[in-house]
């Protein structure tokens, strides 16, 4: 009996918490970058008005 | 290739790097066109005379030493030279700017064709790297273009430096880029120039 109560409490968990998992898996993950600021280059700057496309 | 004849080039060996896809069981076809998680990348060298020799010719960055040398072996002793858990693109690109002496990578990250795009830099093809920029979901490559009469819209997958058109100092550059869009929009050959702004020594 004991036995049983487990293992039906076990199945319920998985049953319950399986949602939530695949859940928070379609999240983003942050977006931080793996390494730090360069220390030489602190930016860059794009001109925006030099856009080219070459179809 | 670094200059004319490949002049610029640091020693007699050609870099290449190379994606590692998220399950080496699956094929081309399977994997798709699709951002690989946890990215990594490896990176091979092969003398510039022995390109066409075949896998053997090929050495694979195995790690650094102690005092930070880099160490070369076979192909099962590789180890990644650059790592980012948010993934890597499926199409890489790596340059060397001689007037700011720095190697570049640029790849893609998080979701294909998204204009989400790390570009790093370092001293040596082989790190330390560092963040030149980042772009990520709200703050996507391209999406702010005061001044530009071109349709937009976010699915770049890929951008390069091109060497030929850095200033001699290396601070001004160009950017090309293409995207998805199925033939159209940023289905094409792109370019943008731009500028590093450098941390005062």
């Amino acid at each position: 009996m004991k036995k049983r109560i487990l293992l039906t409490a076990v199945a319920s968990l998985l049953f319950n918490f399986a949602p939530l998992t695949s859940g928070a898996a379609a999240v983003d993950e942050p977006e931080t970058a793996p390494y730090p600021a360069s220390q030489v280059i602190a930016d860059i700057v794009l001109d925006t008005s030099s856009f080219r496309h070459f179809s | 290739v670094n200059g004319r004849d490949n002049a610029g080039a640091r020693d007699g060996y050609v870099y290449s790097y190379f994606i590692r896809p998220r399950d080496v069981n699956l094929t081309q076809s399977e994997l798709g066109l699709s951002v690989q998680k946890p990215g990594a990348l490896f990176l091979a060298r092969v003398r510039k005379t022995q390109i066409d020799a075949g896998r053997d010719a090929y050495e694979w960055f195995a790690g650094l030493t102690a005092d930070g040398r880099p160490t070369w072996g076979p192909l099962s002793s590789k180890h990644p030279v650059l790592e980012d858990s948010n993934g890597v693109g499926w199409c890489v690109s790596a340059s060397f700017n001689p007037g700011l002496g720095r190697y570049f990578v640029a790849t893609q990250h998080s979701i294909t064709s998204q204009s989400r795009l790390g570009i790093f830099d370092a001293p040596t093809p082989w790190g330390p790297w560092t963040t030149v920029k980042y772009w990520t979901d709200s703050d996507r490559f391209g999406a702010q273009r005061p001044g530009s009469e071109l349709p937009w819209r976010d699915n770049i997958f890929f951008l390069s430096f091109v060497p030929k058109w850095l200033s001699a100092d290396g601070r001004d550059f160009t950017l090309s880029f293409t995207g998805a869009g199925g033939g159209k929009d940023n289905d094409s050959f792109n370019t943008v120039r731009g500028q590093f702004k450098l941390r005062a020594k």
